[in-house]
This record gives C-alpha cells, sequence and structure tokens, in this order.
C-alpha cells in the first residue's frame, strides 16, 4: 500500500466509524451523509497525492472511440446498477423498520417521517451517482498522454485506475449504505427484543453479511484501483533524442 | 492499426483539416462503414482544439453522408452506396468514342480493339 491508498482506507475507516456513532444517536440522517463525505474526501486527497500522465500537446489523434467499460472489469457496471436497485428497494422499508418507536402498538408504522430522515441519503447517493456517470465519461474523454508505445501504455494505466477509483468508490458507498442499515437494524432488533428474533434475526444477518462481502470487495478496488500510470523517465529522456533525430 | 488524424499550423483552418482527413480516410476504405468515430470532446481534447471545431468539421462530413451521427452509437462511419449505372453511362460512353476513334486511326478492327480491352482488364 502506497501513502494515496493509507488515505483512501483513512476515509473509509473514519467515515464508518463516524457514520455508525451517529447513526445510534438523533442525528441518524446525516450518517450516510457523513460516510460518503469522508469517503471522497479520502479519495479526493488521494488522487491530488497520484501522479498521471501529462498531456502530450501533440495535435495528432486516433480515430477511435475510448469505451469507458474497457477500462473496467466486464459487467462491473450492470453490477452496480444492480446494487443500486437493492438499495432502492431494501432501503425504505429498513428504514420504516429502524423508525419504529419501540413503545408504539406493534404493527404502527410512520413511513412519512422515515422517508424525510432518509432523504439526506437518497439525495447524496444520487448526486455521486450523477458525478459517478460524468467522471467515468470525462476519464474515458480525456486528451492522451502521446502515442508512442509507452505514452499508450501509461496513458491506458492511469485510465484503468481513475475509473476503477470512481467504481469502487460507488461501490462503496452502495454496498457500505446497505450493509450497514442490515447491520444497524439487526443490532437494534437485538436490543429491542433481548435477544433476537430466530429465523428473522438470521436472515437478516445473512444479507448484511452478504453486502458486506460485496462492500469487501469494492473496497478493495478503491485501495487497490491499480498502477497510476507514469512514463518511465527512460523513456521521456528518449523522446527528445527521437524527435532531433 | 488505427488511423490517426494530424493538424498542421498554415492557412487551412483546422476544421477543414479534420474533415478532408477524415474524408480520405473513409474514401481510402481505412475507416469502414459502422466504424465508431471519437466523440466531439475527446477528439477535441487529444488534439487540443476547442469541442466546436471538432463539432463543425463532424457536421460538414454528415451534410456529405460520410458519417451519421445518432445519439446513443455517437458519430459513426455511413454505409456507402453504389452510383447507380445511369452515372457511369456518359463517361464511358465518351471514354469508348475516343478510344474508337484511336483503333480506328491505328487501323484495328473491333475483335482487336475488344481484345486490347480484355487484356487490359484487371483479373481477379
Amino acid at each position: 500500500m502506497n501513502g494515496a491508498a493509507y488515505v483512501r482506507s483513512a476515509g473509509v475507516v473514519l467515515g464508518g466509524a463516524l457514520s455508525f456513532t451517529v447513526a445510534n444517536s438523533t442525528l441518524i440522517p446525516l450518517a450516510v451523509p457523513l460516510f460518503a463525505v469522508f469517503v471522497l474526501a479520502g479519495v479526493a486527497v488521494s488522487e491530488l497525492m497520484s501522479p498521471r500522465p501529462s498531456p502530450s500537446g501533440q495535435p495528432t489523434a486516433q480515430l477511435t472511440a475510448r469505451d469507458v467499460d474497457a477500462y473496467l472489469p466486464p459487467g462491473s457496471r450492470a453490477q452496480l446498477r444492480w446494487l443500486g436497485l437493492a438499495l432502492v428497494v431494501a432501503l425504505p422499508p429498513l428504514a420504516v423498520q429502524i423508525g419504529v418507536n419501540p413503545m408504539a402498538t406493534a404493527g404502527e408504522f410512520h413511513t412519512t417521517g422515515a422517508m424525510v430522515r432518509l432523504a439526506p441519503t437518497a439525495v447524496v447517493l444520487a448526486c455521486w451517482g450523477l458525478l459517478a456517470r460524468h467522471l467515468l465519461r470525462r476519464i474515458a474523454e480525456a486528451g492522451h498522454a502521446g502515442l508512442d508505445p509507452q505514452h499508450l501504455a501509461a496513458d491506458e494505466a492511469w485510465r484503468r485506475r481513475a475509473s476503477r477509483l470512481v467504481l469502487g468508490t460507488t461501490g462503496v458507498l452502495l454496498s457500505g449504505t446497505l450493509s450497514g442499515a442490515m447491520f444497524y437494524y439487526s443490532q437494534r432488533a437485538w436490543l429491542i427484543f433481548v435477544g433476537g428474533w430466530g429465523w428473522w434475526m438470521f436472515g437478516l444477518l445473512t444479507l448484511g453479511l452478504t453486502t458486506f462481502l460485496v462492500f469487501a470487495h469494492y473496497l478493495h478496488l478503491l485501495i487497490h484501483p491499480g498502477p497510476s500510470g507514469v512514463v518511465s523517465a527512460v523513456a521521456q529522456q528518449q523522446e527528445p533524442a527521437e524527435a532531433a533525430a | 492499426m488505427i488511423p490517426t488524424i494530424t493538424i498542421r499550423h498554415g492557412p487551412v483552418p483546422p476544421y477543414e483539416q479534420i474533415r478532408a482527413q477524415v474524408e480520405a480516410l473513409i474514401n481510402g476504405g481505412l475507416l469502414a462503414a459502422g466504424h465508431r468515430l471519437p466523440p466531439i470532446r475527446q477528439l477535441a481534447a487529444d488534439l487540443g482544439l476547442a469541442t466546436g471545431t471538432v463539432a463543425r468539421a463532424y457536421q460538414e462530413l454528415e451534410a456529405a453522408g460520410l458519417v451519421t451521427t445518432r445519439r446513443a452509437a455517437g458519430t459513426v462511419v455511413a454505409a456507402r452506396t453504389p452510383d447507380p449505372p445511369t452515372d457511369r453511362r456518359g463517361p464511358l460512353a465518351q471514354a469508348a468514342h475516343t478510344y474508337t476513334t484511336t483503333a480506328l486511326t491505328l487501323g484495328a478492327d473491333l475483335d482487336e480493339a475488344l481484345a486490347a480491352i480484355r487484356t487490359a482488364w484487371p483479373h481477379p
């Protein structure tokens, strides 16, 4: 792990810890937004620390469209869409269940209040989803570093790393929210009913651990997105000599 | 081998250089029908030009029927339809007339003239 990876890890760890702390207070609607802020801040700072190939300045271009899917693991965007759908389906009922007053009559729900508390989470995740889509397009469309083999390889390495970083960040935010909500709900159910709900608890923890495995997968991608793609000093030194020749 | 284009400093505006080079690559068969051209922003970033410059070149290529632009597919090289036979008839008749005059001047008959054409015709 390099310095940038430590910064990203620190963002996830601090964001996760703070998010769980806040979730156990009256500020529960801010739990996911705070997690997102810390994760994104870690990614942003780590990006400032990471080198990237500088634009070549050569007025030459290849006449082929760069596709962002070429830089991502196969089917990863479809997997993210499924994860997003799972979040959209699972989070509202979880929010309603979490919002239930333990002293209330059994079966009494306050859906409106739960949805209002869920709004900051929905806004933050939706905004990041749109931004991530825009970033992936910008990564593919960014100017090339040069057309010689070394620059092409460095350019591709940078695009692959940057797009995987966006993918990992999105996956961590979505799966972290989902698994966090499930663990939080199972913990709350255990506390309310002192000892758990048997099969209901078992099912909930199974789903929670499954989403945690998904979270671990994206966390690995976030921490290790790949080499940053810098052209070696030898290759850069060769360039002026070749130009003079 | 991916075809490339280069912009050079000079009196020819960059959009015209892009248009002419892409047109030459399409006509030369180096860009096949259905080949997806880079998005405007990508090509502009690669060449260090404004997006409007590349957009104008693409618009002119589209107006010439060389490329088609669709929202989902982007800009792709259009399929070329062969020229209708009527377009060839005039120039062929004119060339045949010139060739017949030359053959008659040399004293050749019809069989000799046709044999010369068969010999000159490229074989697959």
